[in-house]
């Protein structure tokens, strides 16, 4: 089973959330954490892991052959993130534009295109406590992060529980993220911006057929717009965590929630078990 | 010498557009024929790398001079490759950015004057 843990709106609280969950759920099963917001990870500042693997990770991008190009222009014609300018005498190659999906080398009439690789980021591996944790950690400057991504999310080991850390939002890195897990924990706050984002993710996760289920942070300030909207679109609310100074300085001190209100333990693990009743269902 | 003008119509007395990648026209002055002519920018659509496309657009025109407003760091390196002078500084219509140029009012660059996706705000 794998369990994405997202929100539209950053900063509502998904590492709280997928580390105190992947630690609780760690005590009665095996655990494989996969922080898959490589553009900025943070989980191992809560679970602390010690590495034992480093591997680079490359995307390929198109390489020219000036002896064999023509400057037909096929290439920039058909590239749709214009990585290819070609001009009288030359080709120019943006390759931070490349999505590597190959056209360009697989249609050259003149075979002058070829793969190269570029390095975009690196993937962690170790163990925290007795869970596996992987992480991936994209180049600085680097735009492309969905390679990555999916390079962290081959190492899923079907045998494990996998819980994915997944960044803010709703564009491709985290369609990349979420895709093909098995549940969405979608974290928001009852806020017209939480509610706003949430819509945004829940529409994403309809598209690509993901079942989900609401954590809302903070549930005792703002409005009761959130539980609302989840009551008229028939999606679960699985836990509200209050706003509460205990766990907001925890969080400033890299404790997971579970670590010391081990009360919370017992909550992630019936939240699991719900959902592991609903994905079955 | 043939002088791009970044544009929001087709015509000399057409409102200039200060985005590259992003403008709708450039209206295309011919100083040896004394002829205008005008082409649709074919970088409008799509996400990204809208200067790059249109900076090959103009090559393929052999346009030898572009006056623009803003450009971006991937425009300017697809038209130093491709040897257009850059030009910026435009104001009001084609008319009278041409004019300033002619008169030698236009500052001439190779360096982007904004980051990447300007355009797009």
């Amino acid at each position: 089973m794998i369990i994405s843990v997202a929100s539209g709106k950053g900063g509502t609280g998904k590492t709280t959330v997928s580390t105190s969950m992947a630690l609780a759920l760690n005590k009665i099963k095996p655990i494989e954490f996969l922080d898959c917001d490589v553009e900025e990870p943070n989980a191992h500042i809560f679970l602390k892991p010690s590495f034992i693997a480093t591997e680079k990770v490359n995307t390929p991008i198109p390489l020219i052959d000036n002896n064999k190009c023509t400057y037909c222009k096929k290439c920039s014609d058909i590239c749709v993130f214009n990585v290819l300018a070609v001009l009288e005498d030359t080709v120019l190659v943006f390759a931070e534009l490349c999505h590597a999906c190959g056209s360009c080398w697989y249609q050259c009439p003149e075979k002058a295109i070829t793969q190269t690789h570029k390095e975009i980021g690196l993937i962690e591996s170790g163990k925290s406590r007795s869970m596996d944790f992987i992480h991936g950690k994209l180049n600085i400057g680097e735009a492309m992060s969905p390679p990555l991504i999916k390079a962290v999310k081959s190492k899923i080991d079907p045998q494990m529980t996998t819980i994915i850390d997944a960044p803010p939002g709703t564009s491709c890195p985290v369609i990349t993220s979420v895709k093909d897990t098995d549940f969405c924990v979608l974290v928001t706050e009852p806020t017209p911006f939480g509610l706003n984002d949430l819509k945004l993710s829940v529409e994403m996760l309809r598209q690509i057929g993901i079942p989900c289920g609401v954590i809302i942070n903070r549930a005792d300030i703002g409005d009761d717009k959130v539980l609302q909207y989840c009551e008229n679109e028939n999606i679960p609310v699985l836990m509200k965590i209050p706003f509460d100074r205990k766990i907001a300085s925890l969080y400033a001190s890299g404790i997971p929630i579970v670590d010391e209100m081990p009360e919370y333990i017992e909550k992630f693990q019936n939240t699991f078990f719900e959902i592991e009743r609903m994905v079955r269902s | 010498m043939k002088i791009a003008v970044s544009a929001q119509g087709r015509e000399l007395n057409s409102p200039v557009n200060p985005r590259f990648g992003r403008c709708e026209y450039f209206v295309i002055y011919d100083q040896q024929t004394d002829s205008v002519e005008s082409i649709a920018n074919p970088g409008t659509t799509g996400a990204g790398g809208a200067g790059i496309k249109t900076a090959q657009a103009l090559a393929n025109t052999k346009v030898n001079v572009v006056l623009v407003g803003n450009v971006g760091p991937n425009a300017v390196e697809t038209l130093n490759a491709a040897k257009i002078d850059i030009y910026s500084g435009i104001t009001g219509t084609v008319q009278d950015t041409l004019d300033l140029f002619k008169k030698g009012e236009l500052v001439k660059t190779s360096q982007p004057s904004v980051e990447s996706h300007f355009g797009m705000k």
